[in-house]
């Protein structure tokens, strides 16, 4: 491992793949900043430039601008009280309260570095644990993988207000990803015999159109409106030893929580943001000196390591058993597939460099956000002036590119023009985008390994003494029937 | 009545898609393919959690039927929606005609004035952005984009190469 990491090292601490990690933090910043783009959406639209790239320079591009990219919402949040992205929403609960008290510094110094160390802790895990785990895949059978696919999926969907609609658009991505011809005997799945549908949709104009464009028409009236940007001191402070004292144990907590729910398939930063701070508003409040929520300096630590922990930690199940981790790295394994490369174990064999500079690059990444966050602060309140109606244009024309360089031609264009407006469908509708396109990515480890248990001779018996596949069916089907549950507790008692 | 049966419209198109993937999948040639299996499932789910929605749709219905929940912005936002999808769909049935080149600087000014910018503004931002995208994705790139045909065809080749 340490000669690999060391090749890692060397890799990443060449010239270009320094130029490109550094401008992917710059936008990733830039895009986290700005509300209502966030990493999902800077991943999508970079797509377009990987095609000509090298396969280990795209995927530190995208890499770095995820990272980047969830820590970029959270001065936003402390200075004005809009997160720049959904990663960042717990941030600006204590945070701007922190502001408005005066404490704007000390709270904006406080996010980079619980940020910084949430993510390089989280790296830590990474090279150590993504090599053990994907050695340990050889213990997931078809019954695993469908199991863990299952529950990343019934984690994602147990968190949306509406699980039936959750459900639906699970459902809707898994059938979209099943169109074509089945990997498993050839058979026609619902390509309505037409000839072009055979190999089935090209994810990434699939992706551009139900993140980038269905986003564009959703947010096409309400962001025109500017909010009053008002005038406050933007000045970075690092923490005092008071405050190191007061939130080393926060962010070590949150950072292994954030690390967990990153491991959890499909789940992601936004979900560690949330968690991350209800467990220490809990933790808290059994202390006398309970603040958390008044303007507290550890309701700022805990969300902020435990967001950047996850964003790194949803490259474990990814490079280990090539299940996304988040949305991000769904958009990862797409542009790995641009390349030919599959995540999963087989790349620790195949693509060791590429895996151990991405090591490299991430931690690289993690100890920038320092330096990157005083760059924000200087540019913090242009960047919430920009004008969308300058934003949007581009982002559609890129989204036009990114579906164009797919193929050289025009129709996947005009796929990407439709998913885009079944999305914006569905989110006006309450139904969820981020769900929808986990569901395609994971519908060929759903459909291939499903088949594959149909194919063996697995008994009952079998599946019943699989204890991790076991393990995840329960747990998604705790997951599912949970808010189903509630939500006829909830009807019960309104009748 | 209209705001009644909007609200089903989503619960309709999925049982309406469900039920075409359903027949596409059990009407066939090979009906005991085993990779057809797990897609079956899946569309009779999706069939029945749109029953479901409707069902829903319809106990929420009863419940707040005399409620009014459509504001009025929701009709101001309509209304920028058919003229930006107007814009894009123009711009990507045009760019073959057109051209790459002249259908995105169109198609940047079109969309700034859409989102209410000045008119000059509009101008400098779509001449300016254009360059950019031309320098990056031709220039650098080599994306052999759509160069129009006729007229549009020439002039494309005259400024692409």
């Amino acid at each position: 491992m340490l000669s690999n990491l060391l090749i890692g090292l060397k890799t990443t601490f060449s010239l270009i793949p320094m130029i490109v990690i550094l401008a992917g933090s710059l936008i990733g910043l830039i895009f986290g900043a700005i509300p209502g783009l966030g990493p999902t959406v800077a991943a999508t639209l970079l797509i377009s430039f990987t095609y000509t790239m090298d396969p280990m320079l795209s995927i530190l591009l995208i890499a770095s601008v995820y990272v980047s990219a969830t820590f970029g919402g959270s001065q936003t949040a402390i200075l004005y009280n809009i997160p720049g992205s959904a990663e960042n929403t717990c941030t600006a609960i204590d945070g701007y309260k922190l502001t408005k008290q005066g404490k704007a510094s000390e709270a904006l110094g406080t996010a980079i570095y619980a940020s910084a160390i949430g993510g390089i802790l989280s790296c830590v895990a990474l090279i150590f644990f993504t090599p053990y785990l994907s050695k340990i895949s050889y213990l997931f059978g078809s019954f695993e993988y469908f199991a863990f696919g299952l529950f990343g999926l019934a984690a994602v969907i147990s968190l949306q207000n509406s699980t039936l609609k959750g459900i639906i658009s699970a459902i809707v991505g898994i059938l979209i990803g099943c169109v074509g011809l089945s990997a498993i005997d050839g058979s026609k799945i619902l390509t309505f015999n037409l000839s072009g549908l055979y190999g089935g949709f090209n994810f990434i104009p699939v992706m551009l159109g139900t993140y980038a464009v269905a986003e564009v028409f959703h947010q096409a009236h309400e962001n025109l409106k500017h909010k009053r940007i008002e005038e406050v001191k933007r000045k970075i402070k690092t923490p005092s030893i008071k405050i190191v004292a007061k939130i080393k144990g926060v962010v070590l907590r949150s950072s292994i929580v954030g690390i967990l729910i990153g491991i959890l398939p499909a789940v992601g930063a936004v979900l560690a943001n949330y968690i991350g701070y209800t467990i220490e508003e809990k933790v808290q409040s059994r202390s006398k000196n309970k603040k958390i929520g008044e303007g507290d300096i550890r309701g700022v630590a805990a969300p902020e390591a435990a967001n950047n922990a996850a964003a790194v930690a949803t490259f474990i199940p990814m490079l280990a058993l090539g299940i996304p981790g988040g949305a991000v790295t769904a958009i990862l394994i797409g542009v790995f597939e641009i390349h030919g490369l599959k995540p999963g174990p087989m790349l620790f064999v195949n693509n060791s460099e590429l895996v151990y500079t991405l090591f490299v690059g991430l931690l690289f990444v993690n100890i920038l956000i320092i330096s990157l966050g005083y760059f924000e602060i200087k540019a913090i309140k242009k960047l919430l002036l920009v004008p969308k109606g300058y934003i949007f244009p581009i982002m559609l024309v890129f989204a036009v590119i990114g579906s164009f360089v797919v193929g050289n031609n025009m129709t996947d264009v005009y796929i990407m023009l439709v998913f885009g407006l079944i999305g914006f469908f569905m989110k006006k509708n309450g139904f969820s985008i981020p769900i929808l396109v986990l569901g395609i990515v994971l519908s060929g480890i759903l459909e291939s390994n499903f088949a594959r248990m149909v194919l063996s001779d697995y008994t009952a018996k079998d599946y019943f003494t699989s204890y991790i596949g076991l393990t995840f069916i329960v747990l998604s089907l705790i997951f599912l029937l949970i808010p189903i549950y509630n939500g006829l507790k909830k009807l019960y008692k309104k009748h | 009545m209209y705001t009644s049966i909007k609200k089903y419209i989503p619960s309709i198109i999925i049982i309406i898609l469900s039920s075409i993937f359903v027949s596409n999948l059990f009407i066939g040639e090979d009906q005991n393919a085993i990779g057809l299996v797990f897609p079956k499932i899946i569309s009779i789910s999706l069939l029945i959690c749109g029953v479901l929605l409707a069902l829903r749709t319809y106990a929420a219905d009863r419940v707040q039927s005399r409620a009014k929940d459509e504001s009025t912005s929701a009709v101001s936002q309509e209304k920028i929606y058919a003229p930006l999808l107007f814009v894009l769909v123009g711009y990507v049935l045009m760019m073959n005609v057109i051209g790459f080149f002249i259908a995105t600087l169109l198609f940047l000014y079109a969309c700034c004035r859409v989102f209410n910018a000045k008119v000059l503004h509009s101008i400098i931002f779509s001449v300016v952005a254009t360059g950019i995208i031309y320098v990056l994705f031709i220039q650098i790139l080599f994306v052999p984009f759509p160069d129009g045909i006729w007229i549009f065809k020439n002039f494309s080749n005259l400024i692409m190469y």
